[in-house]
C-alpha cells in the first residue's frame, strides 16, 4: 500500500506541476493576482507529493520489496543498510526521481523564501519551474517508472553495481543534483524576466544567493566525485576528461562566470543582459549533461541502462527548454535596459575579462565533449579527445585567469588604478617568483608544473594580501576593528580565490608524482618516491555480499614503519563483478596510493604503487572554495558598489 | 482503503490550488517591490556611512544614484493588477476537473492498486506455497543466515543451488555441510562436483583434492573415481584415465547409471588421437567430429544445427522430442530468452497433447526457465 501510494503521489505531482505552470502563467498575462497566487502553494504541495513518493521508493528498497522491478534490478536482501538507502538513486529510475525531487525542492524554496519580489516575477518563475517539473515527471512516468511491478515477485535481487557500493554514493549524487538543479532556479528567474519583459531592481539580489548555493553544491559534488573515482578506480587518476565528468564541469564553469557577473549586476546594475544569458546557459549545460548521461549516448558507470526511447524523450525536453529560452532571449534581450557604465580598468572590467576567459574555457569543454560524439554520429569514426587536447587549450586560458584574479580583487568599482593595484601586489609577485625558483631548484622538471605552482602560490598570497591590506590599520586595535567591520563577502571572495590557488597547486604537483608497477614479493621493499612499500601478508576475507583478497602493506621511511595500508580486490557474487579497493594513506599533504592486481603462484602479487605529493590540496582547495562561497552566501547585506578608493569623481550612470 | 488514501491525496492537491483562489484580498502594487528595494539600498548606504565604511562623498554619490532609480521606479507605468472573481472561478473549476482527471487516467494506465507491499521478511514468514520451490529455498537460506550451524539445511539446498546456476553458492553450501556434518565420501564428492560445474567442466586442483579425500574414505566412490579419471584425461594423461575408467566399468554393477558415461569416456579416449574432453563427451560419430573442431568453429556448427532445428519446428511443430532438444540446447548455450520463447511456442504447438505438454513443463521447471 505504501508503494502504490507513492506511485499515485507521483502521478498527482505531475497534475499539480501542470496546474503550477498553467494557472499562474495565465494569471501573469491577464494581470490577475488570485491566479498568480496559486504558484506558491502549488509548488510547495508538489514538493511534498514528490517527497512522499521518494519516501515510498526508499521504503521499498529498505524492506527489499522484490515486487518492484527497480528493487529487483538494483538491490539485494544482503546489501548493507546504507546502500539500500543510497542505492535508491544509484540507478536510472531512482536518480531521475531524485532529480525531480530536488527540482521541486527548488520550486518550494522559491515559494517560501522569495518575499521581496513582485508577484508577477514569482508567478512566472514558478510557472517555468512547474513546466520543467511536468516535463521530467512525464519522462519518469512514461519511460523510467521506478514503481513498475512484477508478479510473481522473485526472492532475490540482482544487487547494486559494485562500483556504486561505496559511501561516495551517499554524498556525490545528491550534491551534484543540488548543483545541477539549483541552476534551474536561476534559469526560471531569467526566463521569467524575459517573459515579463522587465528586470526588477531586486532581480540580481534575488538570484545571487541561489546561484551561490547551486555553485557551492556543484563544487562539492564534483570534488567528491573526483575523489571517489580516485580511490575506487584503482589507477590513481582523479579526472579523466570523460564526457560524463565534462558534463558536470561545463555548468560549473558557466556557474562560476554567473556568480561573478551577478555580483556586478547586483552592485552596479551592469551586465544585465549578459547575466541573464549566463543564467540560461548554466542550466542548459546542466540539461545537456543530463541528456549525455541519461540517454545512453555514452556508456559509463553513470549511464546505468540505455534505452533509445529515453534518449529521444530527454532530447525533446532539452530542445524545448534550451531552444525556448534562447528564442525568448533573442526576442526580448534587445528591449531590456542596459545598466551602469564603467571604465575598462575597474572591478567590473576585470570581471568582464574573467567572464570572457571562463566562457572560452566552457566553450573548449563543450567542443571537446561534443565533437567526438558528433563525429561518431555522422561518420562513424571513433576518436578520443582527452587530456592532451584539454591541457593544451585550457592551461593557456586558466593560468592568465589565475594571474588576473588577485589583480581584479585589488581594483575598485567603476574606475580602478591598475598601477596602484600592481603596487599592492608586489609582495605576492615576489613570493610567487621565489616559489617558482624554489620549486625549480627542488624538482627541476617538468617546467609546466613549476610555473603553475609558482602562479598558485602567487594567487594564494595575492588574494590574502588583499584582505590584509584592507584590514591594516595604524595600531593592532584599529586593525582588529577593521577586521570585525569587514563584510563576510570580502572574506568569501578571498577565501574562495585562495581555494582555487590550493587546487591549482595540487594539480601542478601531479607532475612530481611517482608511479611504479611491480610484481611484489613478500617481505621485500620497493621505493616509491621518498617511501618504501612492502607486503606483510595477502589473505582472503568475506564481506557481507562480496569476497575479497586483501594485502597488508607497510609504508616505511628510513626503516621506520609510518603506516599500514590494505589495498584489496573484491568480487561481488550477485553481479559477478570485481572491483579494486585502493589502499591510501595521507602523509603530510601527499598520499601513498596502492592498488593490487592478480596474485601469482610463487607468492608475488601485481601492484601499482604511487606517491602523490600535495595531491590532497586538489580537494582541500575545492572545500575551501565552497567555504568561501558559503561565507558570501551568509552575507545578506545589500551589495553596493562604490569606488571606495577612487580619487576621481564617479561616472554618471547611464539613464 | 488504498482508494481512500488516494482520495485524500487528490483532495489535498486540489485544495492547494483552490485555497489561494478563494482568498479575497488582493492586488499588489507592481512597483512596490522595486521601491522597497531602493529604499532598503539607501538605508544600507546610510548605515555603512555611519559605520565609517563609506566616506561621505562616496555615500552621497551612491545615494544619488539609488534615489534617481527610485524615482524612476515610482514613475514607471504600472500595469493594472486586479483579482477577478470570474477568472478565479474558472481556474478553480479547471483545477477540480483536470487535476483528478490527469492523475486518475495516468494511474489507471500505470498503477497496480491491487498489489500490496511485499517486504521480503513478511513474505518469508508467511505460509509457504507448496508449489513454490524457489520460495522454499529462499526461506531455507534466510533460516541458515540466522542459524549458520544447521548443516542439514546447507545439505538440502546445495543441489538446488547448483541446478539453478548459483554454483559459487552451492560450493559454499556443500563446504558448510561438510564442515558441520563431518566428512563422508558422498559429501566430498558432491563438493568436488560443484567445483567442477563452477569451473565449467574443468576438474580444478581444489576439486581434485576433494575427490581424492572422498576416495580415501570410500575407495569405491564412483563420482570421485569418474572425475579423477576426467582430471587425468584433461591433464593429457591418457593411459591413466583409461586405467581408471576401465576399472570403473569392470567393477560397476550392470545396471549402474553412470556406466553409460564411463563407456562414453572410454570410447572417446580410445577412439580419437587427442579428443578434447568435456564433462559429458559426445558419443555419436558426428558428435566426435564436432568435438574435434576448434572451439569457435564448433560453436558455429552447434548454432547452425540449433537454428536448423528451430526452423524445422517452426514449420512442423508436432515433434515433442525436437522441442525438448531445442529447449535444452538454448539452455546450454545460455540463451535463456530464446529458451523461454521455445517453451511458450512448444506449449502452443503441442497444445492438443497433454502428455507432451507435461514433458515440456517438466523440462522448463528443471532448467528453471519457467516461462
Amino acid at each position: 500500500m505504501i508503494v502504490e501510494t507513492g506511485h499515485y503521489a507521483l502521478v498527482l505531482a505531475l497534475a499539480l506541476a501542470l496546474a503550477q505552470f498553467a494557472i499562474p502563467f495565465i494569471g501573469a498575462r491577464l494581470n490577475d493576482a488570485a491566479l498568480m497566487r496559486v504558484a506558491r502553494p502549488a509548488a510547495i504541495t508538489q514538493f511534498l507529493f514528490i517527497a512522499l513518493s521518494y519516501g515510498a521508493l526508499t521504503y521499498a528498497h529498505v524492506v527489499s520489496d522484490f515486487s518492484l522491478v527497480n528493487v529487483i534490478e538494483n538491490s539485494h536482501s544482503l546489501k548493507p543498510f546504507i546502500y539500500k538507502i543510497s542505492g535508491v538513486w544509484g540507478n536510472h529510475e531512482g536518480s531521475m526521481l531524485l532529480w525531480v525531487l530536488v527540482l521541486s525542492l527548488c520550486g518550494a524554496l522559491i515559494a517560501i523564501f522569495s518575499t521581496s519580489m513582485t508577484d508577477r516575477l514569482r508567478a512566472d518563475a514558478l510557472a517555468v519551474q512547474g513546466l520543467l517539473g511536468a516535463a521530467f515527471l512525464l519522462f519518469i512516468l512514461l519511460t523510467s517508472n521506478p514503481f513498475a511491478r512484477v508478479a510473481p515477485a522473485p526472492w532475490e535481487g540482482r544487487d547494486l553495481n559494485p562500483i556504486l557500493q561505496d559511501p561516495g554514493l551517499a554524498i556525490h549524487p545528491p550534491l551534484l543534483y543540488l548543483g545541477y538543479v539549483g541552476f534551474s532556479i536561476v534559469f526560471s528567474f531569467a526566463a521569467a524576466a524575459l517573459i515579463g519583459g522587465r528586470i526588477d531592481a531586486g532581480w540580481a539580489r534575488v538570484i545571487r544567493p541561489w546561484t551561490l548555493f547551486a555553485w557551492i553544491a556543484l563544487t562539492l559534488g564534483i570534488a567528491m566525485g573526483s575523489y571517489w573515482a580516485y580511490y575506487t578506480l584503482g589507477w590513481g587518476g582523479f579526472w579523466f576528461w570523460d564526457p560524463v565528468e565534462n558534463a558536470s564541469l561545463m555548468p560549473w564553469i558557466a556557474g562560476t562566470a554567473l556568480v561573478h557577473s551577478a555580483a556586478v549586476m547586483e552592485k552596479r546594475e551592469a551586465l544585465k543582459v549578459w547575466t541573464i544569458f549566463l543564467a540560461i546557459l548554466a542550466f542548459s549545460l546542466s540539461l545537456l549533461g543530463t541528456f549525455l548521461v541519461r540517454s545512453g549516448v555514452l556508456t559509463s558507470v553513470h549511464a546505468f541502462a540505455s534505452d533509445p526511447d529515453r534518449g529521444v524523450f530527454i532530447l525533446a525536453i532539452l530542445v524545448f527548454f534550451i531552444g525556448g529560452a534562447l528564442a525568448l532571449f533573442a526576442l526580448r534581450a534587445g528591449a531590456l535596459p542596459v545598466g551602469g557604465l564603467f571604465s575598462p580598468i575597474s572591478r567590473e572590467g576585470a570581471l568582464v575579462l574573467n567572464n570572457l576567459l571562463l566562457s572560452a574555457c566552457c566553450a573548449t569543454v563543450v567542443v571537446g565533449t561534443l565533437y567526438p560524439l558528433a563525429l561518431e554520429a555522422i561518420t562513424g569514426e571513433k576518436i578520443s579527445v582527452g587530456a592532451p587536447f584539454f591541457n593544451t587549450v585550457l592551461i593557456p586560458i586558466a593560468l592568465p585567469l589565475a594571474l588576473l584574479m588577485p589583480i581584479g580583487q585589488m581594483l575598485s568599482w567603476k574606475r580602478g588604478d591598475l598601477a596602484a593595484a600592481l603596487q599592492r601586489l608586489r609582495i605576492a609577485f615576489i613570493v610567487g617568483v621565489a616559489a617558482t625558483a624554489a620549486f625549480g631548484a627542488w624538482y627541476g622538471t617538468p617546467f609546466l608544473s613549476i610555473v603553475t605552482a609558482g602562479i598558485a602560490i602567487y594567487l594564494v598570497v595575492g588574494t590574502l594580501s588583499d584582505l590584509a591590506l584592507r584590514v591594516r590599520g595604524n595600531s593592532g586595535r584599529a586593525s582588529l576593528k577593521r577586521l570585525a567591520g569587514l563584510p563576510l563577502s570580502a572574506f568569501g571572495t578571498s577565501i574562495a580565490h585562495a581555494g582555487m590557488g590550493l587546487t591549482l597547486l595540487g594539480l601542478a604537483a601531479t607532475g612530481w608524482g611517482v608511479e611504479t608497477i611491480v610484481a611484489m614479493k613478500p617481505l621485500s621493499y620497493y621505493d616509491v618516491g621518498p617511501y618504501q612499500i612492502g607486503i606483510d601478508s595477502v589473505s582472503p576475507r568475506q564481506g557481507p555480499n562480496y569476497s575479497e583478497v586483501y594485502a597488508v602493506m607497510a609504508v616505511r621511511k628510513d626503516g621506520a614503519t609510518l603506516a599500514t595500508i590494505e589495498p584489496a580486490k573484491r568480487f561481488y557474487q550477485a553481479r559477478r563483478m570485481a572491483r579494486s579497493e585502493a589502499g591510501i594513506v595521507t602523509l603530510g599533504l601527499g598520499q601513498v596510493y596502492a592498488a593490487i592486481g592478480d596474485s601469482h603462484e610463487d607468492g608475488t602479487i601485481d601492484a601499482r604503487l604511487y606517491w602523490k605529493p600535495l595531491v590532497t590540496l586538489i580537494w582541500i582547495g575545492a572545500l575551501v572554495m565552497a567555504f568561501g562561497g558559503a561565507l558570501s552566501l551568509a552575507d545578506r547585506r545589500l551589495r553596493i558598489g562604490v569606488a571606495r578608493r577612487a580619487a576621481a569623481p564617479a561616472l554618471e550612470p547611464a539613464e | 482503503m488504498i482508494w481512500l488514501i488516494f482520495a485524500l491525496l487528490t483532495g489535498a492537491a486540489v485544495m492547494a490550488v483552490l485555497a489561494p483562489l478563494a482568498m479575497r484580498n488582493g492586488a499588489q502594487d507592481e512597483s512596490a517591490a522595486d521601491v522597497a528595494f531602493f529604499e532598503e539600498q539607501i538605508a544600507e548606504i546610510e548605515r555603512e556611512r555611519e559605520e565609517g565604511r563609506l566616506d561621505a562623498a562616496d555615500a552621497g554619490a551612491a545615494k544619488t544614484e539609488a534615489a534617481r532609480r527610485l524615482l524612476r521606479a515610482e514613475a514607471a507605468p504600472k500595469p493594472k493588477v486586479a483579482a477577478s472573481r470570474k477568472l478565479a472561478l474558472a481556474a478553480a473549476l479547471a483545477a477540480i476537473v483536470v487535476i483528478p482527471a490527469v492523475a486518475l487516467m495516468l494511474y489507471a494506465r500505470l498503477g497496480h492498486s491491487d498489489m500490496p507491499d511485499m517486504p521480503l521478511t513478511a513474505r518469508l514468514d508467511s505460509a509457504p506455497d507448496r508449489n513454490d520451490l524457489s520460495g522454499a529455498v529462499a526461506r531455507i537460506e534466510q533460516h541458515l543466515r540466522e542459524h549458520p550451524e544447521d548443516g542439514r539445511g546447507f545439505e538440502v539446498i546445495a543441489p538446488y543451488l547448483l541446478r539453478t546456476g548459483r554454483g559459487e553458492d552451492a560450493v559454499h553450501a556443500y563446504s558448510e555441510a561438510l564442515r558441520l556434518l563431518g566428512a563422508t565420501a558422498a559429501r566430498l564428492a558432491a563438493l568436488g562436483e560443484a567445483r567442477v560445474v563452477v569451473a565449467q567442466g574443468v576438474v580444478t586442483p581444489q576439486a581434485k583434492k576433494d575427490f581424492e579425500a572422498a576416495l580415501a574414505l570410500d575407495a569405491a566412490a564412483p563420482e570421485a573415481q569418474y572425475y579423477l579419471g576426467l582430471a587425468a584425461a584433461q591433464a593429457g594423461e591418457k593411459d591413466k584415465a583409461i586405467a581408471i575408467f576401465s576399472k570403473m566399468a569392470a567393477d560397476a554393477p550392470a545396471d549402474a547409471a553412470y556406466l553409460k558415461a564411463v563407456n562414453a569416456q572410454l570410447a572417446n579416449l580410445r577412439g580419437e588421437a587427442n579428443p578434447p574432453v568435456v564433462a559429458r563427451g559426445p558419443s555419436s560419430e558426428q558428435g566426435k567430429a564436432i568435438a574435434a573442431m576448434p572451439a569457435d568453429q564448433r560453436q558455429e556448427m552447434i548454432r547452425g544445427m540449433v537454428d536448423r532445428l528451430a526452423s524445422r519446428l517452426e514449420s512442423k511443430g508436432d515433434d515433442v522430442e525436437g522441442w525438448l532438444k531445442l529447449i535444452r540446447a538454448y539452455s546450454v548455450l545460455a540463451e535463456t530468452e530464446k529458451a523461454k520463447k521455445a517453451v511458450t511456442e512448444a506449449r502452443k504447438a503441442l497444445a492438443s497433447k497433454q502428455d507432451d505438454v507435461a514433458r515440456i513443463e517438466a523440462l522448463a521447471k528443471e532448467l528453471n526457465i519457467g516461462g
